[in-house]
């Protein structure tokens, strides 16, 4: 039986395709993960997403050139550790498609940092460490939530979460 | 013997008077009230979100020593904050070449998270540090713990982000 379907993207939120994790060895399971995989590229291919996305890595380099130098931030930050520079870049590739994209920056520690913000006392906090460990702390409204989980083989299923509530939110927020 | 008290009396007088108007410095480190005012400030753009409306969470996050340094402001100009920046903290050290905002925060809303603001005047008049972040033997829960904090310091409301006209920078 079939079990790999189109389930992991972010929950609460439509249209979002991210990377197969079926494990279904059917040839039905995975003709399924093969169409979506085409759909996913044919969607990055897109003038829009490929530039978005594009946009975020070039954005990770000028960040890696910053943060090379010890005390890059005036406060005496480490420089940006080059294995989690590269979980970064995994992270931001299995991204769904039409996920929001964060801001990026390094932290005092040398890791990556991702920040999205999606207004007022909505926001998720990101740090890819050079081990693919995230560190993340997220808060909604008065609420404010905080974890620790692994990038293996797709973006954390907590912090898949975390990105769909608060974009639920922001987008009930906005149609108010 | 009645001048001697009085001599003892009129340091401590005046050493209460300037923490009240804060004018000048304390003799030892000593900790500020829920009222008073602290000043963060900001040597790269990546510690601020990109519409320069809010510092980012690392804005906050606490160096490798756990005294997170910030500047006593309660009371100042404006002019005079970005003066004390300038004159104090810029070109002291890697990263220091210019100041591109700060954070100024309530006391109280470090006090609601638990941490401590001790105004040591040490490397300059003014200088604190903000101390009691939260321990873990766990490196991955004190660094969650710690993200929170910040996450939620970069979000409070009261903390409001101020940017210079144009970028501060050393005097020729």
């Amino acid at each position: 039986m079939s079990t790999c379907a189109f389930a992991p993207t972010f929950e609460g939120m439509s249209g979002l395709l991210a990377p197969g994790r079926s494990t279904a060895q059917s040839d039905s399971a995975k003709n399924l993960d093969e169409k979506q995989e085409l759909v996913r590229m044919h969607r990055l291919k897109s003038v829009v997403m490929s530039n978005a996305t594009d946009r975020v890595l070039d954005e990770l380099d000028e960040v890696r050139a910053e943060a090379s130098c010890e005390g890059w931030d005036g406060y005496g930050a480490r420089p940006l550790n080059p294995a989690s520079y590269n979980f970064a870049i995994r992270f931001m590739n299995a991204l769904p498609t039409s996920a929001p994209l964060p801001e990026v920056s390094a932290d005092t520690e040398g890791e990556v940092a991702l920040d999205w913000i999606f207004g007022e006392r909505k926001a998720l906090t990101v740090s890819i460490g050079p081990t693919g460990r995230c560190t993340f702390a997220w808060v909604l409204g008065q609420r404010t939530n905080r974890g620790t989980d692994w990038i293996d083989d797709g973006i954390p299923e907590a912090i898949v979460f975390a990105l769909g509530q608060l974009a639920r939110a922001a987008t009930a927020q906005q149609a108010r | 013997m009645c001048s001697r008290w009085a001599n003892w009396l009129v340091p401590r007088q005046r050493s209460r008077h300037a923490e009240h108007s804060g004018e000048t410095g304390f003799a030892a480190p000593c900790e500020l009230v829920a009222s008073e005012l602290v000043t963060r400030f900001i040597y790269s753009e990546r510690r601020m979100n990109k519409l320069c409306t809010r510092p980012k969470p690392d804005a906050f996050y606490p160096p490798p020593d756990d005294e997170l340094s910030v500047v006593h402001s309660t009371g100042l100009r404006d002019c005079d904050v970005w003066e004390i920046g300038r004159r104090h903290t810029l070109g002291s050290q890697s990263g220091r070449d210019k100041i591109c905002g700060r954070a100024d925060a309530p006391v109280k809303a470090l006090i609601e998270r638990k941490l401590r603001a001790i105004r040591d005047d040490n490397p300059f008049k003014r200088h604190t540090s903000v101390i009691g972040w939260p321990e873990s033997t766990d490196a991955d829960q004190r660094k969650q713990l710690r993200k929170q904090i910040c996450l939620e310091l970069s979000e409070d409301p009261d903390i409001k982000l101020i940017l210079p006209e144009s970028p501060i920078i050393i005097c020729d």
